[in-house]
């Protein structure tokens, strides 16, 4: 069928068409300034234009859009034009400090209810209630999915996301089966994104999701008969990927050389033995309602656990004595097991490491590759103390995303500096941005043909090192010139054409959705055109509404040119053909596969 | 399909014909005249013949295969040691299937029960093991390293460094470049396919198939799909071409924009030209095993290889990849569903390879991690070192275990700690038997892995291990 539509245009003239076209930002014609108009477009500086003064003519006004637009990109999944407008108003710490206070509804709590509201649909579609399995991964999806197309806290969910990839638990794994765990776990990095860091340290090591990921659910203490020692696993990890890192830093993120100039371990085996030990004894808090008589104690299967409760202490199958920990700090014997965590847990998050390695990984997620040393210190230091607290994410949050380095557009024309949008943020940025024609009223969605074209879904990662290493070096070139760039593990020659081929689906909007459920019997969503059809009759305006959404305003010439190239051809008198619908298509296809999109700088 | 073999043949004569055709090269880069060079070094090893193939495919086991219970002691001596060390994690004596090597020091060996064809390729010569192999910088006892006499690889028992030095070879340093990728900077002028890389992921972009110049070409289990619409007919894809032609071709200055850019249009490039030579290969008569992630990745290297000639490759250098071997939870049940998805892609990858009539010509052979503390857990095991690989293929010198296969007694010298077994055959040493069996001259070893003289001399005339048939 898409075929048999598309030999239509083997009728179409190459005339271009042009039109004088003058529009407003936002939707509709009822307020804003006229700022854009096809005969005076020319690409926006906004370091040039970046005064109200500018306003009469546009450009002022474009310009403090288009630098909004690109903060959005750094700190959220994505907005429209309206939003883009609305924040570009204020500066953008109030913005910050308005979305501290915002918490959209718990993702755990909303699993489970549309658990209970996609079993009732199975049923009604016919299906046994019995056979209808969950709450599964599947619906920690659906929730994710409800939560982000419509939420306001957008800031806050950037940033749960982000902690999910440093901080990593995956449904690729036996926890599948447990949606309303993954849905918790999610809750405790949404909730504390803007706590403290140690509290995210704590609510992490102590979840049942993270014990039965990195198996310190059930570690018994060591029975040297029968050759049993404590699990290292988690233990292992917690320091090498959720805190400190494999190598002693500078507060820049440097490595601290010794005499020969290699680089110094934080830890070595035995290090990571002393604190396997710390994590015995964790078992279930509480267990699900079974026939079984099973009961909450140590030993029972992981099934059976509540999944968002936190794990308790049995203090029996506790290591017991004391465990030498890093820099001689030493965890008496003789104090409880859970005192014994909340020690060792202490005793990382003053490490000198975290604040480093922290800051740079979380730079990284929001904003660039590579941080400059001096970039990753201002943020560091906010780590280390603001105002005489330690670990406040909100200040570091601050500090990362209003820093000169993320904001002065001074490092936009470095052609060394930003990052590529890791696949699943475009994926969220097209479905944010772009109007859905939601017949349903739900925003479910499992996102599974995105899954498998690019192995990406949030809380997905294939093992707990996340869908890339933050230290990845993509080819020679990034080599030579000692520079890192992570999501490049994941655009490889079969991954990134899946993800063109997804953007081809997508703006197919009468063939395609972007939002689906499984077996439900409710419409998918697609995309909906109408909006940007109103645009499309004059390609650069229509271009520019997409520069503005998409390219930050930094849509290259010959980007811009090679899109109105293809644009304009597709014109005609042939009544049948929905020609302002292909327009839109060409365009968008073509700004969302672009260099220009993809990498943010 | 002829021609890409002529090609081969003009190629080789003209290299062969030693340093004074070699110097007419200097028209070219020195870059180039060195791969010649190179390529004239393979050519003087027995392995060039007309129509010569050869294909290695790493499997990458990847998390770290509990190895100790892949291959497992069976006679009753060695099996209580093995029984008391591994504790409530033994494989029962008797469920153990027995192999027979040909050669054998009285012990008695068996793999574990769910590798019921792999016993059976080990019985049949297609199949061996390479026991207690892992990465060392140097040979290395217990004394020497607990009081750091002697350099140990960096990072020990960390997934990162232990996977990124099995895909090196370089275990006392950090680097991005594999050693599948230093062999292919070797030889990848031996193919007449320039376009498509000789190193073909099934899982996307790894080091081991990273070279200087090569980068690996990652395929799905559906081979390369392109850009839909590339280059069709309708009003619309022509125009949708010609715009992705100016954005794919125009060299950006910017290093993000570059690299993403070139890695869609060098994919798209390489697979028009691929799939639909991959399309035309006729379905296999043997049968895929259902729900089998590592099977599915074989049948699409069985695709590949059976396409060699029209693709125009005379090597190749495959890598496949089976996630969540990390088992240190439920290592018993977890285990043995790993252990058993790669005997059922074994046999299916051995029985296409056959029917393909490339046995002699596909070398495919296993790498983790590391192995897992002998010792418990409570129900599973931890990260340790040396361990057990396998090796398949009609060259490989099967029905023996290579190495020497460690007492697994608690209180041994060879435990570092916990059932930490100090690796007693370095894995350079398997790395460079099968660089010698795929081409690379004794001379060139040195260079893929530098730390190959503390544990074998090049001019020694003998193979590192001898598993390889040369």
């Amino acid at each position: 069928m898409k075929k048999a539509i598309l030999y239509f245009f083997l009728l179409i003239s190459i005339i271009a068409y042009s039109q004088e076209y003058t529009d407003y930002l936002g939707a509709g014609h009822s307020n804003g300034i006229t700022v854009t108009s096809s005969s005076e477009q020319i690409r926006t500086d906004w370091n040039e234009f970046a005064d109200d003064e500018n306003t009469i003519n546009g450009k002022g006004l474009d310009a403090r859009l288009l630098e909004t637009s690109r903060f959005l990109a750094q700190a959220t999944f994505g907005t429209d034009l309206a939003y883009i407008k609305l924040v570009a108003e204020n500066p953008f710490e109030d913005w910050i400090d308005a979305q501290i206070d915002l918490n959209s509804p718990s993702i755990g709590t909303l699993t489970n209810s549309i658990y209970n509201q996609a079993r009732d649909m199975f049923v009604a579609n016919g299906g046994i209630a019995e056979d209808y399995f969950g709450p599964t991964g599947i619906h920690f999806q659906y929730a994710w999915w409800e939560s982000n197309i419509g939420n306001e806290d957008l800031l806050r969910q950037r940033l749960a996301l982000t902690l999910s990839e440093i901080i990593v638990i995956s449904w690729d794994s036996a926890l599948n089966d447990f949606g309303d765990g993954l849905g918790d776990y999610y809750d405790v990095l949404k909730d504390n994104a803007f706590g403290n860091f140690k509290d995210i340290l704590l609510g992490i090591a102590l979840h049942p999701m993270m014990g039965g990921y990195l198996s310190h659910y059930n570690n018994p203490r060591s029975f040297p008969n029968t050759n049993i020692h404590p699990d290292e696993n988690f233990a292992r990890e917690f320091m090498q990927l959720f805190t400190i890192g494999l190598h002693q830093l500078n507060q820049d993120g440097s490595y601290i050389l010794d005499g020969n100039g290699e680089r110094i371990p934080t830890y070595d085996n035995n290090d990571i033995k002393e604190f396997a030990k710390i994590f015995t004894g964790l078992g279930p808090a509480a267990v699900m309602e079974n026939p079984y008589g099973v009961v909450a104690e140590f030993g029972i299967e992981f099934y059976f656990a509540r999944k968002d409760l936190p794990m308790v202490m049995y203090e029996p199958w506790h290591q017991p004595g004391e465990k030498r920990l890093l820099n001689s700090y030493v965890v008496p014997s003789g104090q409880s097991g859970m005192k014994d965590i909340e020690d060792a847990i202490d005793h990382l998050f003053n490490h000198s490491n975290i604040a480093p390695f922290i800051a740079k990984r979380l730079i990284q997620q929001l904003v660039k590759s590579n941080p400059t040393p001096a970039y990753i210190s201002r943020v560091s230091a906010a780590f280390n103390n603001t105002k005489g607290v330690r670990g406040d994410m909100k200040a570091v949050i601050k500090t990362i995303l209003l820093d000169n380095e993320a904001r002065s557009c001074s490092w936009i024309n470095n052609p060394s500096q930003g990052k590529l949008i890791e696949p699943m943020i475009r994926y969220f940025n097209v479905t944010r941005q772009i109007d859905l024609d939601n017949q349903n009223g739900l925003n479910w969605n499992v996102g599974f043909n995105f899954y498998n074209a690019t192995k990406q879904a949030p809380l997905a990662a294939p093992h707990v090192f996340n869908f890339f290493p933050p230290n990845y070096v993509p080819n020679s070139e990034f080599a030579e010139a000692n520079l890192e760039g992570p999501e490049f593990k994941i655009h490889d020659s079969a991954s990134s054409l899946a993800f063109v081929n997804e953007v081809d689906y997508w703006t197919y909007p009468q063939f395609y959705s972007v939002l689906n459920t499984w077996g439900l019997g409710i419409e998918d969503t697609p995309l909906d055109f109408e909006g940007l059809k109103y645009y499309a009759k004059d390609s650069e305006v229509l271009i520019n509404q997409l520069d503005k959404l998409f390219t930050r305003g930094m849509l290259s010439n010959e980007t811009r040119q090679l899109i109105i190239d293809a644009v304009d051809p597709i014109t005609g008198n042939n009544p049948n053909i929905d020609f302002d619908y292909y327009r839109v298509k060409m365009a968008l296809y073509l700004i969302l596969i672009s260099p220009d999109y993809a990498i943010l700088k | 399909m002829s021609k890409p073999k002529q090609n081969n043949i003009s190629r080789r004569k003209f290299i062969g014909q030693s340093c004074a055709a070699v110097g007419y090269t200097t028209l070219f880069s020195s870059l180039i005249s060195l791969k010649s060079m190179a390529a004239a070094a393979l050519d003087n090893s027995s392995v060039i013949a007309a129509g010569d193939y050869k294909a290695l495919v790493f499997v990458m086991l990847h998390g770290g295969n509990d190895s100790f219970n892949m291959l497992i002691p069976k006679g009753n001596t060695e099996y209580n040691e093995y029984a008391t060390t591994r504790s409530n994690l033994a494989i029962a004596q008797n469920e153990v299937l027995q192999i027979n090597p040909l050669t054998n020091d009285g012990r008695t060996f068996g793999v574990h029960p769910s590798m019921v064809d792999m016993q059976q390729l080990f019985e049949t010569n297609n199949l061996a093991f390479i026991s207690n192999v892992g990465t060392l910088v140097e040979p290395s006892t217990k004394l020497e390293l607990q009081n750091k006499s002697v350099k140990a690889p960096l990072g020990l028992f960390s997934h990162a460094d232990q996977q990124q030095q099995w895909h090196t070879g370089r275990p006392h340093e950090r680097t991005n470049i594999g050693w599948g990728g230093r062999i292919a900077d070797l030889v990848q002028s031996m193919n007449s396919n320039q376009n498509i890389s000789m190193n073909i992921s099934l899982q996307g972009s790894n080091i081991f198939q990273r070279g200087n110049e090569v980068i690996p070409y990652a395929i799905s289990t559906n081979g390369s799909i392109g850009i839909s619409g590339y280059g069709g007919q309708n009003g619309f894809d022509q125009l949708r071409t010609d715009a992705l032609n100016t954005m794919m071709d125009r060299d950006y200055q910017d290093i993000f924009k570059n690299t993403y850019i070139n890695t869609i249009k060098s994919s798209n490039d390489s697979s028009i030209e691929f799939q639909s030579v991959v399309d035309a290969i006729p379905d296999f008569s043997t049968t895929l095993p259902a729900y089998n992630k590592l099977a599915a990745q074989f049948q699409m290297v069985a695709k590949t290889i059976a396409a060699r000639d029209t693709l125009g490759f005379s090597r190749q250098i495959f890598f496949v990849d089976i996630d969540n071997w990390d088992h240190h939870d439920e290592l018993l049940v977890n285990h043995s569903g790993k252990l058993s998805d790669v005997n059922d892609a074994l046999s299916y990858f051995n029985t296409v390879l056959q029917e393909l009539n490339v046995g002699n010509e596909v070398t495919t052979f296993s790498i983790s991690d590391f192995a897992r503390t002998l010792s418990s857990n409570g129900n599973g095991t931890d990260h340790a070192w040396g361990g057990n690989t396998f090796v398949m293929g009609g060259s490989v010198i099967g029905k023996e275990i290579y190495g020497e296969y460690p007492t697994l007694a608690i209180n041994s010298e060879l435990n570092l700690f916990d059932g930490v077994l100090i690796p007693t055959t370095a894995a350079d040493l398997y790395m460079a038997e099968l660089a010698l069996w795929f081409g690379v001259s004794p001379s060139d070893l040195n260079l893929i892995l530098p730390n190959l003289a503390n544990f074998y001399d090049t001019n020694s005339g003998v193979p590192p291990l001898g598993f390889m048939s040369m």
